[in-house]
Parts: C-alpha cells; sequence; structure tokens
C-alpha cells in the first residue's frame, strides 16, 4: 500500500500537464524565424536515424539558444509564406465584385412593391381572420370578422398614431430638423352614456333567461357556413340533438376543471394536470365517448332542412415510433395504452368543415410514479390542400423574436446565368433550414450542439452569448502524421459550429445573404460581412502546424475559438408610409474573435475546446435617402422663402425707421 | 454697464431676429398646412395668432428702437408692456401648437431668451430714465 501511495501522489502531481494549453497568437520577430524553419524542416528532410538528427541540432550554433530557454511555452511562429500574401489581395477584391454582380443581377418583382398587409404573416398561406391577405381564397370574405372601411377607425393626429406624409415625418420615425417634435392635438370627445333616470328599475334581478334568449338570437347563425370563432356544433343522429364540441380548458388552474368551446378556426392548446393515471383515462374515455356518439356539424344546422349530416371523427392511435393506425368505429373507446396528447384536427375550406380527425399519441411511463401526468390537448384547423411556404418573419419588416432569416448564393451553371438566392430559387428546397442556427449547451453537459430547428434559430433582437466545449480526439504526436490536416480538420469542425450551417471555411460565409426584411425579397439581401479586428482590410492567416519532436507536442496556430455576430437594425416607413416603424436590417457583420495558439502533448487522448458565439442587435439612427430628398427638398424651399420676406420686411423697418 | 445701450443692441438683433423668425413661421405654417392634418378652426386660430404676433412685435421693436434712440420713456414702457403679450404667443408657437416641429422649439427658443433679455435690459433701461436730473 505503500508502494502505491507515490505513485498516486506523482499522478496527481502531473495531472496539469494533461490538459490543453491555449494561448493567444502574435506575430513573431523575424530573427526567432530562421530557428522555427529549422526544427520544422529537421524531421521532414531527414530520413536518417535518429543519432544523425541528434548531431545535426547540436551542432548548430541555434540550437544552444532552444534547449537553453525550456521555459517558453510555445515554438516561435513560421514565417508566413508568400503564397498567402499574394492571395490576401485578391479575396480583399473578390468581394465588392461579387456583391455588385449579386446585387446588379437580382431582379426586382415589382408586384410586393406597394403590398403591404400587417396580418399576413406566411407567405403563399391564408392567414387566419386577415382580411387583407392577397393569399386567401374570396369566401374568406364571409367567414373572416371583416369591418368596412368606412368603419374603420380613423387614424387620430396624436403623436402615437401620426404616420409619415412627405416631408414631414415624427421624429421617431425620421429625425430632422423638420420632424413633428410633439402633437397638441386633443383626442376625441366621447359622448357620455345616456343615464337611466327610470327608478322603476333599480334594484331588481336581472331577466337570466331574457340574458339567454338574446344570447341565443346572437349567436344563430346567418348563412350556411360557420364563421370565425363562432361554436362548432355537434349532432347526435340517434336523439336528434344538438350540442356544442367542448374540451377541458386550463384557466387559473392546471387542473382543467371548466370547459371551453372549440370555435371555428381558433385553435386551442391546453395542458392540463392529472392526479393519477384512473384521472387521466377517465378524460381520455369522456372525449372518446362524445366522438363516437356525436358527429360534427360540417355547417351551422338549418332548421328547415330535415336532414343533416354529420362528420364523423375519426380516431388514430400514434405510437412512440410515430406509427399510427386508426381504429374502427365502434371500438375507438377501447385502449389498451395510456394517452397523453390529444389532437384534434379539423380540416376545413374556410367555411366549412371537411374532415375531422382524433389523435391520440402514446404516454412515455416516467420513471418515478410521483412525477405528476400532464395531459395535452390541441386543436388544429387545417386547410385542404395545404401547402409548405417559405419561411417569414413578418409581414414586411421583422417582427421582435421572429428568427432572422438566411440564405445562400446558387452555384452558377454558366456566365450567363444570373446569381441567384436559394431562398427565391424556383428549384431549391422547400424544407432548406433559412435560419441562423447556433450551438448550444448539451443538456446536463457543457459540449456543444447544433440543432437545425427553426425553434433553436437566431430571433430578431434577442441578443444572446453561448459558451460551450468542443470535445476533440486528440492528435497522433509522430513525426510521420500529417499534422497540417488535423489542425485544418479541427478549425474546419470549429467553424462547422461557429458559422453558418453548411459553412465549414471562412470563404463559404461570402456566400450566405440575410435578408433585409421579414418578408424577404429579391433585391433585398444584405452580404454576410467577415470582419477581421486584427487586420480590417486582409483575411486572417492560415492555420500552421508546428511539430516539436523533441518535447514530443504539436501546436496547432492562427486557431479561432470565438466569433460574434453584428446585426445593425433600423426602424423605417415603408410603402409610402402606409407600413410605418418597420424593423428592418441594414448591416449584417461577422466578427472574428482572437487567433489562439493550442499545444497538444502525448498524454492527452480527448481535448475540451472553449466556443464562445454572440450575437448582438444594434440599433442605428439613418434617414431614408428617398425621405432624406423629400426633407431636403422642404428645407431649402423654406429657406428660400424665409430670405425673401426676410428681405421684404427689413426694407419695411428702415422704411418706417 | 450702460442700459440703454445694451438695450438698443438687443432690440436691433432682435429686429433682424424676428425677421426671419417670421419668414420661417409662415413658410412652415403653410408647409404644415399642405402636408398635415389640422382639426376644425385650428388652422385659422394658428395662423391669427401667427399675425397677430408678426404685428405685435413689429410695433414694439419700432417703439423699443425708438424709446432708445430718443430717450423718451413712454416709447420704451410701451415696449417693455407689449414685450408680454409677443413673449406668450412665441411660448404658444413653442410648446403648444398642434403640431411642433423640432426647428420651431429650436427657433423659439432663441426668440424667448432674446425677449426675455430685453424684457429686463428694458426695465432697467426705464428706472434710469425715471431717475430725475441732477446737475453738478
Amino acid at each position: 500500500m505503500k508502494e502505491v501511495l507515490p505513485l498516486v501522489v506523482l499522478c496527481l502531481a502531473t495531472y496539469h500537464t494533461h490538459s490543453i494549453k491555449i494561448g493567444i497568437s502574435h506575430n513573431y520577430n523575424a530573427t526567432i524565424s530562421p530557428t522555427a524553419s529549422t526544427t520544422t524542416e529537421a524531421p521532414a528532410t531527414t530520413g536518417a536515424p535518429s543519432s544523425e538528427t541528434v548531431s545535426s541540432i547540436s551542432t548548430l550554433p541555434e540550437a544552444e539558444v532552444t534547449t537553453t530557454t525550456p521555459a517558453i511555452t510555445f515554438p516561435p511562429r513560421v514565417q508566413q509564406k508568400p503564397k498567402v500574401a499574394v492571395a490576401s489581395p485578391t479575396m480583399s477584391t473578390a468581394l465588392p465584385l461579387n456583391s455588385t454582380e449579386v446585387n446588379s443581377t437580382l431582379s426586382v418583382s415589382g408586384d410586393n412593391t406597394f403590398y403591404y398587409c400587417s396580418c399576413d404573416l406566411q407567405a403563399g398561406r391564408c392567414d387566419l381572420n386577415c382580411c387583407c391577405d392577397n393569399d386567401c381564397p374570396l369566401e374568406t370574405r364571409q367567414v373572416f370578422n371583416c369591418l368596412p372601411n368606412s368603419l374603420l377607425p380613423q387614424l387620430e393626429s396624436r403623436l402615437e398614431d401620426f404616420q409619415y406624409t412627405h416631408g414631414l415625418p415624427t421624429c421617431q420615425i425620421n429625425d430632422g430638423w423638420l420632424c413633428v417634435f410633439r402633437s397638441n392635438t386633443k383626442a376625441t370627445k366621447t359622448q357620455p352614456p345616456d343615464m337611466n333616470i327610470d327608478t322603476s328599475q333599480y334594484r331588481k334581478w336581472k331577466d337570466n333567461l331574457e340574458y339567454q334568449e338574446s344570447d341565443y338570437a346572437q349567436s344563430r347563425p346567418s348563412a350556411g357556413h360557420y364563421k370565425f370563432g363562432q361554436t362548432l356544433q355537434l349532432w347526435q343522429p340517434e336523439t336528434k340533438q344538438l350540442a356544442t364540441l367542448e374540451l377541458p380548458a386550463a384557466y387559473e388552474s392546471p387542473n382543467c376543471q371548466l370547459k371551453q368551446s372549440v370555435w371555428h378556426l381558433q385553435p386551442i392548446r391546453h395542458v392540463c394536470r392529472m392526479k393519477d393515471s384512473a384521472q387521466l383515462q377517465e378524460s381520455i374515455w369522456s372525449l372518446l365517448n362524445q366522438t363516437s356518439n356525436y358527429e360534427i356539424l360540417s355547417k351551422p344546422r338549418d332548421l328547415e332542412e330535415p336532414e343533416v349530416n354529420g362528420l364523423i371523427v375519426q380516431v388514430c392511435l400514434r405510437g412512440a415510433n410515430k406509427s399510427m393506425r386508426c381504429l374502427e368505429r365502434g371500438n375507438d373507446t377501447q385502449l389498451d395504452v395510456i394517452v397523453d396528447h390529444v389532437e384534434l384536427q379539423l380540416i376545413h375550406n374556410f367555411t366549412n368543415i371537411l374532415e375531422a380527425k382524433l389523435f391520440l399519441e402514446e404516454a412515455k411511463l416516467a420513471e418515478d410514479d410521483n412525477e405528476p401526468l400532464w395531459l395535452r390537448y390541441n386543436v388544429e384547423f387545417v386547410t385542404l390542400n395545404e401547402s409548405l411556404t417559405k419561411p417569414t418573419s413578418g409581414p414586411l419588416g421583422y417582427l421582435s423574436g421572429a428568427p432572422v432569416i438566411l440564405s445562400r448564393m446558387l452555384p452558377q451553371n454558366s456566365s450567363e446565368d444570373k446569381q441567384l438566392i436559394s431562398y427565391h430559387s424556383l428549384n431549391q428546397n422547400i424544407k432548406e433550414f433559412h435560419w441562423l442556427s447556433l450551438p448550444s449547451r448539451k443538456p446536463r453537459g457543457s459540449s456543444c450542439q447544433r440543432a437545425l430547428d427553426h425553434k433553436e434559430a437566431l430571433r430578431f433582437g434577442i441578443d444572446l452569448l453561448t459558451r460551450c466545449e468542443l470535445r476533440h480526439a486528440a492528435p497522433l504526436l509522430q513525426a510521420h502524421a500529417n499534422h497540417t490536416e488535423y489542425c485544418q480538420g479541427l478549425q474546419a469542425q470549429i467553424w462547422s459550429l461557429l458559422l453558418p450551417h453548411n459553412c465549414t471555411q471562412l470563404e463559404d460565409v461570402t456566400k450566405v445573404f440575410v435578408s433585409h426584411l421579414g418578408r424577404p425579397q429579391p433585391d433585398k439581401w444584405l452580404p454576410m460581412e467577415v470582419r477581421y479586428p486584427e487586420n480590417v482590410h486582409e483575411m486572417p492567416p492560415p492555420v500552421q502546424a508546428v511539430y516539436d519532436e523533441m518535447r514530443q507536442s504539436l501546436s496547432c496556430r492562427n486557431i479561432f475559438l470565438s466569433v460574434g455576430y453584428e446585426f445593425h437594425v433600423a426602424h423605417l416607413a415603408m410603402v409610402e408610409g402606409r407600413a410605418p416603424h418597420q424593423r428592418v436590417l441594414q448591416h449584417a457583420r461577422l466578427v472574428l474573435g482572437q487567433r489562439h495558439d493550442l499545444e497538444f502533448d502525448t498524454s492527452e487522448i480527448e481535448v475540451a475546446l472553449p466556443l464562445s458565439i454572440s450575437a448582438m442587435f444594434y440599433r442605428m439612427q439613418t434617414k431614408a435617402l428617398s425621405n432624406g430628398a423629400a426633407v431636403g427638398i422642404a428645407g431649402h424651399l423654406v429657406l428660400v422663402e424665409m430670405i425673401y420676406l426676410g428681405i421684404i420686411y427689413l426694407g419695411s423697418m428702415q422704411l418706417c425707421l | 454697464m450702460n442700459a440703454s445701450l445694451i438695450y438698443e443692441i438687443l432690440m436691433y438683433l432682435n429686429s433682424f431676429y424676428f425677421g426671419m423668425y417670421a419668414a420661417f413661421e409662415v413658410g412652415v405654417g403653410v408647409l404644415k398646412a399642405i402636408n398635415l392634418n389640422y382639426g376644425e378652426n385650428a388652422l385659422s386660430r394658428e395662423a391669427s395668432i401667427l399675425l397677430s404676433l408678426c404685428i405685435i412685435e413689429t410695433v414694439r421693436i419700432v417703439f423699443g428702437r425708438k424709446s432708445s434712440l430718443s430717450d423718451r420713456g413712454w416709447q420704451a414702457t410701451a415696449s417693455v408692456i407689449l414685450t408680454l403679450p409677443s413673449l406668450a404667443i412665441v411660448i404658444y408657437l413653442c410648446c403648444f401648437q398642434t403640431f411642433v416641429l423640432k426647428l420651431e422649439i429650436i427657433l423659439s427658443a432663441l426668440m424667448i431668451t432674446l425677449q426675455g433679455a430685453e424684457l429686463v435690459y428694458a426695465s432697467i433701461f426705464i428706472c434710469t430714465m425715471c431717475r430725475p436730473v441732477t446737475y453738478t
């Protein structure tokens, strides 16, 4: 036992040498470079035995300097090759040319120039209860709650409602000398409510029957179809009774003691807490009994029609492995599994309900019996022949919290083909990822993970900072190994986490574009600029590998471990003032962090690299070019008028004096 | 300190500044009438207020300069009295108009400062004018 103790102490003492050494990269002096080049080239050029290698190093005068300075942590840097210097100007000149070509070849879509609908949040798909959406069929005008134009509330002349007009914007929209700084318009006077002076109605109870009758009269359908927000009706063919479809509602309590009716075209999401599995089963059975005994009416009941055709709710069971089997009618109340997710899917054509399906998802049993059971209710309205749409993040500008939209430049097949953005390509995959997904920490750990999911995408206006670790296998510290390939592969893996997806090197970022608007347009894309703070006019130096045979260590130089995304946001009034307060992106930049030198030694099996990524949104105060020109012209006119009137006034003053 | 001299300098500066100020207000008034929506009688009310300011300020400047040149007390007193409504109108244009532009606020603030200084030095000048004449 005493013999083992020194070994344990020795292992603990050398524990610190197992970790990777990370240092900041510097520009080394030229005098040290010959020594480094000699040290690097010796293993590559000489294939002789080790005795000859040792003798050749010991005979050189610089070798003594190297051996007498064991305190040096990192070997000196190898001088950059001339090829890198030649390539840098080429890369710097290529960027403006590419951006110019892209801007010149992008076609302007005239249809979307003056189209603005504040509730049209999905391109190519009808938004529910959105009356100005061009994607909605004409039948929706009868279903949605559309007010006539004459009944639309007139904008008051308050500063909050003030919109841009030619030459006189508010200071919040377009700050300038002739902007409206203050508005002292009085609010519209409201008519005082009529006082009931009939004392015979005082201190009397309300007639509930009269209230119910009036409510029923108001809810009576006036047409042969459902309207937005109208309660869906159930029909029992045996007893010929009408009922309403109701689901448990989580209101002020997770126990769902109340019930809520299902309204037309209004999705419902409720999560209810169950005491135990018995209550869970009871809730499911209650719903299944209702769906088996009743049919959903495709349109409101018309008393003049003798026959009523209802829709049978088809019950389908969705397994844990996404398998699905539909139950036959009559057997849908017999379940042999525990269900924790109920989804009622209603297929419609906006006026009528065409089909109804009830999906039951099998519950994943928890290991701990004391954990509470949660039952989720979802009601989804799906249109017939619904197609996938391109992602959008707002009606025109970005909505706060909406994902930032990215796209990339498609490769050119020939020189005559126009440069196209993949977002607007007709042949592009509809499921292509058009957001900026950032790495995140794995649950219960610090490792980096990256999921191509829109829920993990960068949100507009939300700053974030993420730190995580990249675990990578340690290199083979042998003379014959390809160390440069290892270092470059390591940097490529880091880039795959820090850069936009499908980018493994910095040159790929130049093909990435950020949408200027929340609803992308062909001529409104911003190139992602790569900024290297140490030298703005050049690209960063390439990755280098330096192997020290004597110390049996490998150094990877010029490694980047952190990046920062910078977005500059502006608030503009667009579509000739009809779309005020639109948040748009004016500039997108990828700022590289500091360069690092990583040193690996022989005792490492796996290394953990600390990565850092940040995203910041900056608000910039700029004037729109068209608005600025109008204000400028107006300002000049006012100035000329002032001078003219001033001259007249001064002349009259002189005459008076 | 010679209050009469300072008052004369202020009145001289004000005669030019008010010319520019009045021309600017008229121009901006036309611009606002074209581009903005006014309520009932708001435009006519503000136009009449601006016209009143021009008349009052013109009379005040004439009286003030004549009084400082000829050392007449009653004209200086009239100038001081007319400063009050003129100042009130300028404050209205600066803060209580239906739509106030940023440049209007800046120019009105300068006008208020100038009129305030004139009011102070005019009061001092009137006090020196009312002092009995003594001979040595």
